[in-house]
C-alpha cells in the first residue's frame, strides 16, 4: 500500500467574484522511498494541493470541498485538528514556496528551530534540544551557528533562509517531504546547491519526497514519477522517464518542448 | 540611542512653538478677554479699572506683541501669574498634572487589560457568537457619547444605588483617614472616572488588536508555525501575539492628545482636580496664562509619548533600528 495516497481530492478558495476550484478531483499516490514531482504552471493548483495535505487550507481562506488524504491507514482529513498535531513535523513535514516570509520575523531563529524539536519530543533537555537542533543545521551545511542562533530572519540571506526552514522540516526526521518549489527566489548556484541538498538528504534519511515545481527540467532529473496539473486536474501521471520522452496528452507534450527550448531557470 | 532621543527633542521645538501660536491665535480671537471676565460680572468695577486691568495684562498691544512677551518669559520658565489669583501658572499647573496623569495611566492599564484579551478572543473565534456580541458591545461603546455614560453611571451607581463617589478625588473627612482608608477612597473615587474614560478607547484598541491579529494569523510563517506541528494555542501566544500587539505600542502613543481632550471633559464633569478641568476653567475664564501653560504641558507630553512609543517600538520590534 502507498504511503500517502490522495483520492479524489478538490479545493475552493472563495474569492471577491466567486469560487476557484483550485484542486479538481485529484488523485495520486506516493509509494515510500520515492520522489514524486507535481509539475504545472503557475495557478494550476500545486501548493494548494499540498496546503491540503498539510491542513492548512484554512489559513488561505480555502475550503476541502471533497476527498480523502491517507498517510498509511489514516485518512488526514478525517482527523480533528488536535490529532494531527502529533503527524505534522514529525511524520509528514514541508518546505514553503518562498523562504523571505516564512519565518517569524520577531522570534530569535534558534527559538524557532528549538521549538520544532520541542514539540515533538516535551521530554528532552534543553542541551539535547540544542544539540539536535546544531545536528539539524550542521546536515543543512550552515556553518557560523552561534550567529545564526541569535539572528532574527531579516538579517539572512534567502538561501540561509532556505536551509533553517529545510532544518527545520527535516529535524524530527520525518517520513514525507513536501518541497515546494524549495528554490524560486534563490539564484542559480544556491537553488542547486538547496536541490542537491534535498537530495542528499534524501539518500541519509530515507525520505519520501514530494517535489512541487514548474521547471520540468528538475521534475525529469530528480524525480521517479510525475503528475502533470493543469487548471486544478491532475492531466498525466506516470514514472518520469517515460512522460518526459513521449507524453501522451497533447498539452503536457506542448509543455515538454517549450520547456526544452528554454533556459533551466525561466520560470 | 541616546543621540536619537537628542535629535527628536531638539526636533519637537519648533512644533511645540507652533502649537503655541496657534494655541495663542485662537484664545486671542476668540470672544471676551480676561478684563470683561472680570468686570462684567462685577458691578461696583468702573470703566476705569477695567482699563487699568487691560494695561497691567498688557491686553491692549497686538496679539504678535503679547505672543512674544510670553514667549520671552516661558523661554526662562516663568509661565505668568494666573488673572484669577495671582498665582503662578506653573505651579496650578503641577498641582493638578498628577491627577490627570493617575487617571490615564490607570485607565490605559485598564484599557489594554481588557481589549487585548477580548481583541485576540474575538480573532481566534472569529464570526463565534462571543464574536458577534462582542462585536455589538464594542460598536454600543463606541457610538455612546461620553458626557452621557458619565451621566449615567453618576445616576445609577452614586444616587440611586449610592455605591461610588461621584465627584472629586477624595472624601472630605479624608486628612483623617488611616493609610489603607485612604487608599480605599482614592480607588472609589477613581473608579467611575477611570471606567469612563476607558470605554471609547477600550472599543477602538480591541477592534485593532483583533484586526492585526487576524491579518497575523494570515501570514506565512504562521503556516510554518502549524506546519512544524504545534498547537493554535502555542502558535497564537508564542508566534501570533507578539506581532499583532506591536503596533500598538504606536497606536497607544499617538492617544494621548485623545486622552488629554477628553480629560477635559470627564474632569469637568466628575469634578475630579486635574489639568483638564483646570483647563476648562482657564478657558471660561479667559485665563490666559494657565491656558497657554496647559497648552505647552499637552503638547510636550504629546511629543514626548510619541518619542517614547517610538523608542519601545524600535527596542521590540528587531527589524527596526534607529537612525
Ligand atoms: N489565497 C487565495 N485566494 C484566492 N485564490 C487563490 C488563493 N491562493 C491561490 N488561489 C487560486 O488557486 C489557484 C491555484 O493556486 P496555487 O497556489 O495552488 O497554484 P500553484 O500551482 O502553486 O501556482 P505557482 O506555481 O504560482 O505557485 C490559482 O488559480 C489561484 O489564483
Ligand atoms: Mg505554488
Amino acid at each position: 500500500m502507498p504511503l500517502l495516497s490522495v483520492k479524489n481530492l478538490s479545493v475552493e478558495y472563495k474569492a471577491s467574484f466567486g469560487v476557484v476550484k483550485a484542486v479538481d478531483g485529484v488523485s495520486f499516490d506516493v509509494e515510500k522511498g520515492e520522489v514524486f514531482a507535481i509539475v504545472g504552471r503557475s495557478g494550476s493548483g500545486k501548493s494548494s494541493v499540498a496546503s491540503a495535505i498539510m491542513r492548512l487550507t484554512d489559513i488561505d481562506g480555502a475550503q476541502i470541498k471533497s476527498g480523502e488524504i491517507f498517510y498509511r491507514e489514516t485518512d488526514l482529513l478525517k482527523l480533528s485538528f488536535d490529532d494531527t498535531r502529533k503527524i505534522y513535523g514529525k511524520k509528514i513535514s514541508m518546505i514553503f514556496q518562498d523562504p523571505q516570509s516564512y519565518l517569524n520575523p520577531v522570534i530569535k531563529v534558534g527559538k524557532q528551530i528549538e521549538e520544532a524539536v520541542k514539540v515533538h519530543n516535551p521530554k528532552l533537555s534543553k542541551s539535547e534540544i540544542k544539540e539536535r537542533a546544531a545536528s539539524a543545521l550542521k546536515k543543512v551545511n550552515l556553518d557560523d551557528m552561534q550567529r545564526i542562533f541569535n539572528s532574527y530572519s531579516h538579517r539572512l540571506s534567502g538561501g540561509q533562509k532556505q536551509r533553517i526552514l529545510t532544518a527545520m522540516a527535516i529535524i524530527n526526521e520525518p517520513e514525507i517531504l513536501i518541497a515546494d518549489e524549495p528554490t524560486t527566489g534563490l539564484d542559480a548556484a544556491v537553488q542547486k546547491q538547496i536541490l542537491d541538498l534535498i537530495k542528499e538528504l534524501k539518500g541519509k534519511m530515507g525520505l519520501t519526497l514530494i517535489i512541487i515545481t514548474h521547471n520540468l527540467k528538475i521534475a525529469e532529473k530528480h524525480s521517479d514519477k510525475t503528475a502533470v496539473m493543469r487548471s486544478g486536474k491532475i492531466i498525466e501521471c506516470a514514472p518520469s522517464k517515460e512522460i518526459f520522452k513521449n507524453p501522451k496528452n497533447e498539452y503536457v507534450k506542448q509543455l515538454t518542448n517549450v520547456s526544452y527550448s528554454l533556459p533551466e531557470q525561466m520560470p | 540611542m541616546f543621540t536619537y532621543i537628542f535629535k527628536r527633542l531638539i526636533y519637537s521645538i519648533p512644533i511645540i512653538l507652533g502649537i503655541t501660536v496657534m494655541t495663542f491665535a485662537v484664545m486671542f480671537f476668540t470672544p471676551g478677554n480676561p478684563a470683561d471676565m472680570v468686570a462684567d460680572f462685577n458691578i461696583k468695577v468702573s470703566a476705569e479699572s477695567k482699563e487699568r486691568l487691560i494695561k497691567l495684562y498688557g491686553l491692549d498691544k497686538a496679539w504678535y506683541e503679547q505672543y512674544w512677551n510670553w514667549l520671552k518669559r516661558v523661554v526662562v520658565l516663568d509661565f505668568g501669574n494666573s488673572f484669577r489669583d495671582g498665582k503662578p501658572a506653573s505651579k496650578k499647573i503641577a498641582e493638578r498634572l498628577p491627577a490627570t496623569i493617575l487617571l490615564n495611566v490607570l485607565s490605559i492599564i485598564l484599557m489594554l487589560c481588557i481589549s487585548i484579551p477580548v481583541g485576540v478572543y474575538s480573532a481566534v473565534k472569529k464570526y463565534s457568537l462571543f464574536d458577534r456580541v462582542l462585536t455589538a458591545i464594542v460598536f454600543t461603546c463606541f457610538s455612546v457619547p461620553v458626557f452621557w455614560a458619565a451621566l449615567m453611571l453618576m445616576t445609577v451607581f452614586g444616587l440611586w444605588l449610592g455605591w461610588l463617589p461621584i465627584s472629586g478625588l477624595t472624601s472630605f473627612e479624608f486628612g483623617e483617614f488611616s493609610f489603607f482608608e485612604k487608599i480605599l477612597d482614592l480607588c472609589r473615587h477613581l473608579i467611575l472616572p477611570v471606567f469612563v474614560s476607558t470605554l471609547g478607547s477600550f472599543a477602538v484598541m480591541s477592534r485593532y488588536v483583533r484586526s492585526g491579529m487576524l491579518d497575523v494569523l494570515k501570514q506565512d510563517y504562521i503556516k510554518t508555525a502549524y506546519s512544524k506541528g504545534l498547537s493554535k494555542r502555542q502558535v497564537v501566544f508564542n508566534h501570533a501575539l507578539k506581532n499583532a500587539l506591536l503596533p500598538l505600542i504606536t497606536i497607544i502613543g499617538l492617544s494621548i492628545p485623545g486622552l488629554i481632550g477628553g480629560s477635559f471633559i470627564i474632569e469637568t464633569i466628575f469634578s475630579y482636580p486635574g489639568m483638564g478641568r483646570l483647563g476648562y476653567e482657564a478657558i471660561m475664564a479667559r485665563d490666559y496664562p494657565v491656558i497657554m501653560g496647559i497648552g505647552v504641558i499637552s503638547a510636550f507630553l504629546t511629543l514626548l509619548g510619541n518619542i517614547i512609543a517610538d523608542v519601545l517600538y524600535a527596542s521590540a520590534d528587531p527589524r527596526i533600528r534607529y537612525k
